[in-house]
């Protein structure tokens, strides 16, 4: 058995041994235990050094509290920043001290302790700023931090699950679970969450009777019971550790239990929150409260009473407050000598304790641990050394009012716990028990049912009868004034002597010192030291600690693994690709994929043996500009719109006129935002007098349908249009080149003749075999059919395109080759020069704006900025003067060249097979009455001249995809 | 204890698009489905025909791949009524059986919907979300039908099968 493990009581089972090891010592264990119980169970005082000055630390807490002890697990469970007082102990665990080297009891990091005056708080604010903070970073961030992450991810996986929940109870101590009973029996839907091992709460650590019998058999005989009802989730080692707007309150399962699973996470929306979060013991401050052996009154209870482990051979309890004397007296009753109790309070009687009243501990001593404290009495008068090596503080309780604060809702000071506790709530929710500083375990339960029954609108049930016990009273200590160092905050090693500097310093303020100094920050959370640092910068400041306010609790309340808030969206999950019925074939032809949009995946060219990328799209481009090509424009929008006011809304939408096609026909159109500026381009084809088909581009399909819905729902409810998305009934390939009306007469009996099938055109009939909407269209500037087809018949029709125009060299292009024909073209591309800043006077096409057929969205915005006359960015073409060299998209246009703000910028450049030379497009000040004129692309090294031309490069006439 | 979940391969079925006031359409479904549906997010079920009502004059109607032809025939037939339109839309989704003693377990983690019996019962329908996705959910009995886009089908059964 393990040195410091009491023969009998706790709830660990010593018939079973757990073998662990700690910093490569072999260590025994059991069931029930966690690691800092075991680990204090086999002696073990340091378990780490401090974050900043690398003092020795051992376990200080009990929960969710601990500031002080964080280690890292090796192995396949590795893990940095454990917290041992939460984590169950199990066979085979590797443990390891962090923050040490060589080792945590010869750590030359310590050496930060011989020159901690150089370094108090905020020295990094005014020291390292020359010649740069980042030259010395690196180092300082090596000397201070935690645990570095695992170079490797864990074996096995995490799941993140959604819940609803009428209730939502944290905590199972008595007042959560007589909530979660008396809600239960009502038929709601509870969640009981808890981070313990096991139920209970305060109630594991003490000797306590509930209806005249131990109150863990309370414990044990709810729990049995909500197990049984089927509207109640009932999670041990889970913490509601944030909560989020809207009732979202994020959980985390630690021990799901579940083969392969590591953690669970619980988004989790409850119509009502039950915070049965417990309280927190503060510590107590003066100098040398951190040395190992300094503890919590309230671990030092439990590690006798629930885990049957002797922190102490000899104790001394320290404490300003009535809870710690029931502490002594179990120290006392597990065999640990009781050497005195000294409370700072004056005229305090416990006669069957080593009372001292009215004194306090001035300093501990020890060097590697406890070996005795110095007290005195607070009125004056000689120190007097004890020897002890446990010193049980109790600097009273704080309401553990986090996840009620992350909730946004109020905190009030009540001067009768000297903490505070939750005032107004923000969403629905209550807190009861000690959470809500209600520390007495028959008003913890009473609470816990009020809460419940007044939100159900049920009675109050009975609640079980508790011993009395003597009322909690407390007289506050901030802190004790001597020589050393005395902490407020272990976690991030901030001393009374840094809170005293920032107030010093005029960083009085609560959450100037916070940050100032990094009280309550980081793991913390403001569990045991914050309101600590409120009183103290009350105390300077001469002020109530209700008028110093406190800072932020933040989420997450203990460490998440983001796995376990991840859940299964992790790596390619995470921003999915979508894939055409043509992916498969685009990848075994062995097209580099790119994402083209609303995270569809594209080929964007498919490379031969040997060719350079420069040479694999010069080619795709040659052969629609020679020949006969084919691409897959599956993922672009489609809308079906009719309706007697099919028109109407069309027109409304988008800048062109089309009141004036002819079924079978389209036109071109733009849609314009609120603002009038380019939203979204495509073609709309009549179909018949009341049915319209539209397109839009692939990246905006999902926007543009939304906005469709927008008007009819909202805007125009008036008007019966029915819009039907079918962007995923109708997917095309699209044949292009001079040759295509060959090859595609190869597969359809339509008339592709120019005069039967003019350019914007739609016909529809069977290509290939299988029904097909054809569409005389052009991207490319070339002639050009997109054959819209189901999906389930799209890759037959590439199938057999392909082998219609084998004989012509016919080829798939990707979206590279687009791009260079479009640039050739001068036909605009959404997100390059539709940046969203632009309209369509800026890109030369104010003959898409059909004004004369009444409002549509975006005209009198397009009006009103153009009234202004003011200079605008206009689409222009450039030559750069080196025919070769490139200038790269969003280079910036400065005049002259210099490094003052842009007058434009490039959009696009390409390699144009039409003319054997980069050509490019750009968006430039004034750019239409500036043709001629040599710009400079400003690039990081040098300046690019470029020649101002218009914005076409091929088939200004637009002939050839007429034709 | 693992889970016990089944997953059907992605699968289509006859769906059609349904758009107009429910006078129009009750006329246009004379014969196919004698009633809509009374409430909203829920179904009923005629012969081989599913009848939802997803959204503000909204319905769609899902049967059988192989009913598709005369489907469409029967519903295209007739006058066009411009107080209804019915679109064809059967390849706009993909649709995942989601059955076993853990299906709950399965949706729950896809769906951030409450799909406690108590909340979406046998027969409920909604569009809403699965993985990040715009999705058709509907309960079937103790299973779960799951319809989403093609273009996200390998992504959603790679998350399917991540669960089992």
């Amino acid at each position: 058995m393990a040195p410091e493990r009491l023969t009998e009581g706790g709830r660990i089972d010593r018939r079973q041994v757990l073998r662990f090891r700690f910093d490569g010592r072999e260590m025994t264990g059991h069931p029930g235990d966690t690691l800092a119980s075991a680990l204090l169970a086999n002696g073990v005082r340091i378990v780490t050094r401090s974050f900043k000055y690398h003092r020795p630390r051992g376990i200080m807490g009990s929960g969710a509290e601990e500031p002080a002890a964080l280690v890292a697990l090796a192995g396949s469970a590795a893990q940095g920043n454990v917290v041992p007082t939460l984590l169950p102990l199990t066979e085979g665990l590797d443990v390891r001290s962090i923050h040490g080297w060589p080792s945590v009891r010869f750590d030359l990091g310590a050496v930060a302790g011989l020159v901690s005056r150089l370094i108090p708080a905020g020295f990094y604010y005014k020291t390292f700023m020359w010649p740069d903070w980042h030259l010395f970073e690196p180092a300082i961030r090596k000397a201070a931090g935690l645990a570095p992450a695992p170079d490797a991810a864990p074996e096995g996986r995490f799941e993140t699950r959604n819940a609803h929940f009428d209730l939502l109870i944290a905590g199972a101590g008595p007042a959560g679970l007589m909530a979660a009973l008396t809600a239960a029996r009502a038929g709601a839907r509870v969640m009981l969450v808890d981070e313990g091992t096991e139920a209970g709460g305060s109630l594991l650590a003490r000797k306590i009777e509930i209806d005249g019998g131990p109150a863990m058999d309370w414990v044990a005989r709810t729990v049995a019971e909500l197990a049984r009802l089927p509207n109640v989730t009932h999670l041990q080692q889970t913490t509601a550790w944030g909560w989020r707007e809207h009732g979202l309150v994020m959980v985390q399962e630690r021990a799901p239990g579940h083969p392969g699973l590591i953690e669970r996470g619980w988004r989790v929306r409850a119509r009502h929150v039950i915070c049965a979060t417990g309280a927190h013991e503060r510590m107590l401050v003066f100098a040398g409260n951190d040395r190992p052996g300094v503890m919590l009154a309230s671990a030092a209870q439990a590690y006798v009473n629930r885990w049957g482990v002797r922190p102490g051979q000899r104790a001394v309890v320290f404490a300003n407050n009535s809870s710690a004397h029931e502490v002594a007296r179990d120290l006392r009753a597990a065999g640990v000598e009781l050497a005195a109790v000294i409370d700072s309070r004056e005229g305090v009687e416990a006669n069957d304790l080593p009372m001292r009243a009215g004194c306090q501990v001035l300093r501990s001593f020890g060097r590697m641990g406890l070996r005795g404290v110095e007290v005195a009495p607070r009125g004056g008068g000689g120190p007097e050394r004890i020897a002890c090596d446990l010193l049980a503080v109790s600097g009273g309780w704080n309401p553990a009012v986090h996840l009620h604060s992350q909730s946004r809702g109020s905190l009030r000071w009540d001067e009768g716990i000297a903490a505070f506790r939750p005032g107004c709530v923000a969403q629905s929710s209550a807190s009861v028990g000690a959470a809500d500083g209600q520390f007495g375990v028959a008003d913890a339960l009473r609470s816990g049912a009020q809460a419940v029954a007044a939100h159900l609108g049920v009675p109050v049930p009975d609640v079980p009868q508790v011993a009395k016990v003597p009322p909690y009273s407390i007289a506050p200590l901030w802190a004790v004034p001597g020589k050393g160092k005395s902490f407020v905050d272990l976690m991030n090693d901030v001393t009374l002597d840094d809170i005293t500097l920032a107030n010093r310093e005029g960083y009085g303020a609560v959450e100037h010192a916070k940050r100032y100094t990094t009280a309550g920050m980081a793991l913390d959370q403001g569990k045991t030291g914050n309101v600590n640092v409120i009183g103290i910068l009350a105390g300077l400041q001469g002020k109530a600690p209700d008028q110093v306010g406190v800072t932020t609790f933040r989420a997450p309340y203990t460490p998440v693994s983001f796995g376990s808030i991840a859940g299964g969206k992790a790596g390619p999950s995470v921003l999915p690709f979508r894939h055409t019925p043509l992916t498969a074939w685009h990848m075994a032809e062995g097209a580099v994929m790119y994402e083209a949009g609303a995270r569809w995946r594209r080929p964007g060219y498919y490379p031969r043996a040997g060719e350079s990328f420069r040479q694999t799209v010069d080619r795709e481009a040659r052969a629609v500009r020679e020949g006969v090509a084919i691409y897959d424009g599956a993922p672009l929008g489609v809308f079906a719109i009719e309706g007697p006011d099919a028109l109407r809304l069309i027109e409304h939408a988008c800048t062109a006129r089309y009141g004036t096609l002819a079924p079978g026909m389209g036109r071109y159109g733009l849609m314009l935002t609120e603002d009038g500026l380019i939203f979204d381009d495509g073609v709309t084809f009549r179909l018949s007098q009341d049915r319209f088909v539209m397109s839009c581009s692939t990246g905006n399909a999902e926007a543009v349908a939304l906005h469709l819905e927008k008007i009819l729902q909202i805007d125009r409810p008036d008007w019966c249009v029915h819009v039907t998305n079918l962007t995923h009934q109708w997917m095309n390939a699209t044949i292009c080149g001079p040759l295509a009306r060959l090859v595609l007469g190869r597969l359809t009996e339509m008339d592709l003749s120019t005069e039967a099938f003019p350019f914007m055109g739609l016909r529809e009939g069977l290509v290939a075999g299988v029904p097909a909407r054809a569409a005389r269209v052009s991207f490319t500037g070339e002639l050009s059919y997109e054959i819209n087809v189901r999906p389930r018949d799209l890759p037959a029709l590439w199938a057999a395109l392909l082998k219609a125009g084998a004989t012509e060299g016919i080829m798939p292009i990707g979206s590279e080759a687009n791009h260079v024909l479009r640039v050739e073209k001068g036909f605009l591309s959404l997100a390059h020069e539709a940046d969203g800043t632009v309209d369509p006077y800026d890109l030369g096409m104010g003959w898409a704006m059909a004004r004369k057929k009444g409002d549509f969205i975006g005209l009198r915005s397009v009006l009103l900025r153009r009234a202004s006359g003011r200079p605008r960015r206009e689409l222009v073409g450039l030559m750069p003067e080196e025919p070769d060299t490139d200038t790269p998209e969003g280079a910036p246009i400065t005049p002259g060249g210099q490094r003052i703000a842009s007058e434009g910028l490039v959009t696009a450049c390409v390699h144009s097979v039409s003319l054997g030379r980069r050509v490019g497009l750009a968006l430039l000040v004034d750019g239409r009455a500036r043709m001629g004129d040599v710009v400079q692309v400003r690039l990081p090294e040098r300046c690019i001249a470029a020649r101002v031309v218009a914005p076409v490069f091929h088939d200004p006439d637009g002939l050839r995809m007429r034709g | 204890m693992a889970y016990q979940i089944r997953i059907s391969p992605p699968q289509r079925h006859t769906l059609f698009d349904l758009r107009g006031t429910p006078q129009a359409l009750a006329a246009r479904l004379q014969g196919i489905v004698p009633n809509l549906p009374t409430q909203p997010c829920s179904l009923v079920r005629h012969g081989q025909g599913t009848l939802m009502w997803l959204g503000p004059l909204r319905w769609c109607l899902m049967a059988p791949p192989e009913a598709e032809a005369a489907l469409e025939a029967a519903l295209m037939q007739g006058p066009a009524d411009h107080d209804a339109a019915i679109t064809l839309i059967s390849d706009t989704q993909a649709f995942f059986r989601i059955s076993g003693r853990d299906a709950a377990v399965a949706m729950s983690i896809a769906c951030p919907l409450d799909l406690h019996p108590t909340a979406f019962g046998v027969d409920h329908v909604a569009l809403t979300d699965a993985f990040g996705v715009r999705a058709l959910v509907l309960r079937e009995g103790d299973d779960w039908i799951l319809g989403l886009e093609p273009s996200y089908a390998a992504y959603v059964e790679a998350q399917l099968r991540q669960i089992v």
